[in-house]
């Protein structure tokens, strides 16, 4: 499903200048594909009246839109301060010995990806994550392991 | 003292409810101020009431907005959620369980400036919190509150929700600027300040959440009420985010003036059982660390920097005995490494290589010479040489921690730590 160019042109009017829509509408694109596509820098370029090299030069900034199609659970682990104090760098070593798959990495099937993130404002749950997009905490190996493997509830 | 004025109701009630806000006294103040107050009515209870900013730096904030020019340009109110500094939480949990309350202080900001638009920047992970809002916004638009002739009033504002993705430099205003305009987040020069040339060069005020979140409080019962809670020159009340090693993390918010000793010991629960406080980063990882010894402190701005210190955002990492100095300095530079846009060639070239040191200190590869190595940095990197402020903030905890703990420092050189930590660390 791409970008639905009537949600689109209702976020740009939102703006005194279209340019200021375009984190919006990657926003928009990548919940609607799982990831910005090609075709959605082509699309939200000619939206704007920008060039595909102005909108990939804004969207290699930003860490979270997703170059690539999406695994099917995503585990996102914060690693800064008051999570690696709790442990967040040992369950990510813990997952690392148990699938073969570390921070960065997808598992070959496709089926679930580790990340690691900074500071989540969620440091009273330390360690926490996003699990598929939703915040989460406090994580630890055992509950990791479950989520990858699918025993985590389902993915949104 | 804990006395809930931003949070008074949340536990007990679903606030992202309008008819449970508005049940509970919510948009009262919106309703007094375009009932019958002048917007320079409305700032001048803000100026009574000696409100400072809860971003960071504690601004005044009727001193900021009197700032903007009176030129005719549209002006602009950007409400900063960007909330990425590690140990701060809470703008999140205003965000998304009292959102009416910083929509009903979003419009009396702009009413009392004479804003065109408001914009709300929340950080990308904030994915619940931005649903939240969004909602809240139009829920308020359904009800009149938002959007053309509010409340019958001859006064009309739009706010507009955005979602920054992933970069915690975006919470630096002229940042949060150059993002909302759609372009990478890099800072700006200063000058001009932000009200005289900001967003899409107008004049723009940019205020923190919680900042704004006061507002309802000071215009329903007056600048002088607010004025007289807490200590004169920093009145209100502070939401502390506690997090680290006590028993009952969370966010609490205080009086001003209420000793760091009861937030830590009362409120939170003291250290976990069996340990001991070493140290505290009172404002988050860019914040200088705070010793046993000066923990009668009273949270209010001024006393924070008396200390050498800040009160900041008041994100509170707490940290024991099993907690090294050296660990968590290179938990902080690995992060502010990270974050650095990478600019300015003291704050890119000196995160990375603060990181360096940091991390064979921390893996048992220290060299000698290295803690001094690390003090030489922080100068070169210090001192506001950079566009903007993460370049300082990424000294700043170093440089207290090697001042209060030099010898945990040395004693990497050697490939030992005094912590008997062990590590394993990710890169
Ligand atoms: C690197 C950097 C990151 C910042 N991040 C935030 C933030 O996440 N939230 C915030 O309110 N202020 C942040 N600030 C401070 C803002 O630039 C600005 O001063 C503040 O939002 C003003 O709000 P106030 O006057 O209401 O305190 C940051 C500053 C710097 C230099
Ligand atoms: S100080 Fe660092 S983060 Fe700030 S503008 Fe310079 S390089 Fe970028
Ligand atoms: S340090 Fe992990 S959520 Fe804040």
């Amino acid at each position: 499903m791409p970008l639905d160019l009537e949600t689109a042109r209702a976020a740009v009017a939102r703006y005194p200048s279209p340019r200021s829509a375009l984190l919006t509408l990657l926003w928009q694109a990548q919940e609607a594909d799982g990831w910005v596509t090609p075709q959605t820098v082509e699309t939200v370029a000619e939206l704007l009246g920008l060039t595909a090299s102005d909108v990939e030069s804004v969207l290699s900034f930003y860490s979270m839109y997703r170059r690539t199609p999406p695994a099917t659970r995503r585990l996102q682990v914060c690693r800064s301060l008051a999570c690696a104090m709790k442990g967040a760098e040992e369950i990510l070593e813990h997952v690392r010995a148990e699938t073969g798959v570390g921070p960065g990495e997808t598992a070959p099937d496709g089926s679930f990806s580790v990340e690691v993130v900074e500071c989540l404002a969620a440091c009273d749950h330390a360690p926490s994550c996003l699990w598929n997009e939703r915040m989460e905490g406090p994580l630890d190996k055992q509950g990791a392991l479950a989520r990858l493997r699918g025993q985590g509830g389902d993915p949104a | 003292m804990i006395r809930k004025l931003l949070t008074e109701g949340m536990d007990t009630h679903d606030l992202t409810r309008l008819d449970v806000y508005r049940g509970r006294g919510g948009y009262a103040a919106l309703a007094k101020a375009l009932g019958g107050m002048s917007p320079e009515d409305v700032f001048n209870e803000v100026k009574t009431s000696n409100l400072r900013g809860r971003g960071g730096a504690g601004a005044g904030a009727a001193f900021k907005w009197s700032t903007l020019p009176n030129d005719g340009r549209p002006r602009y109110l950007i409400l900063n959620g960007d909330e990425s500094e590690p140990g701060s939480f809470s703008g999140r949990m205003l965000i998304e369980r009292n959102p009416h309350r910083i929509i009903e202080g979003a419009l009396l900001a702009a009413y009392a400036c004479g804003m065109a638009k408001t914009f709300v920047y929340l950080r990308g992970e904030f994915y619940e919190g931005y649903a939240i809002l969004k909602r809240a916004v139009e829920m308020a638009r359904d009800a009149g509150l938002v959007g053309e002739r509010i409340l019958g009033s001859g006064f009309s504002h739009e706010i507009v929700v955005h979602r920054g993705a992933g970069a915690y430099i975006c919470g630096e205003e002229t940042a949060i600027m150059e993002s909302l305009e759609g372009k990478r987040g890099h800072p700006r020069t200063k000058p001009p300040f932000p009200t005289a040339a900001g967003l899409y060069g107008m004049p723009t005020v940019i205020n923190n959440v919680e900042t704004i979140a006061n507002l309802p409080g000071i215009v329903e019962n007056g600048g002088a009420w607010f004025a007289a809670i807490g200590p004169e020159k920093s009145p209100g009340t502070k939401i502390c985010s506690v997090s680290g090693r006590v028993r009952r993390p969370g966010n609490y918010e205080i009086e001003m003036g209420t000793p760091l000793r009861e937030l830590i010991e009362e409120h939170a629960g003291g250290l976990e059982p069996g340990h001991e406080l070493q140290f505290i980063l009172p404002a988050g990882a860019s914040s200088a660390l705070i010793q046993p010894k000066d923990l009668d402190v009273s949270l209010d701005f001024d006393s924070m920097m008396a200390i050498r210190s800040m009160l900041g955002s008041a994100g509170m990492l707490v940290c024991d005995e099993r907690d090294c100095p050296v660990h968590v300095a290179y938990l902080g530079a690995r992060f502010y490494h990270h974050e650095s846009c990478g600019k300015c060639t003291p704050c890119r070239e000196g995160t990375g290589w603060t990181e360096k040191v940091l991390y064979r200190m921390e893996h048992g590869q220290g060299r000698p010479g290295d803690t001094e190595r690390l003090e030489q940095l922080c100068q070169g990197i210090g001192g506001r040489k950079c566009l903007c402020l993460l370049g300082d903030f990424s000294v700043t905890y170093l440089q207290s921690a090697l001042r209060a703990f030099r010898d945990a420092f040395v004693a990497h050189e050697h490939g030992s730590c005094p912590m008997a930590r062990q590590e394993v660390a990710i890169r």
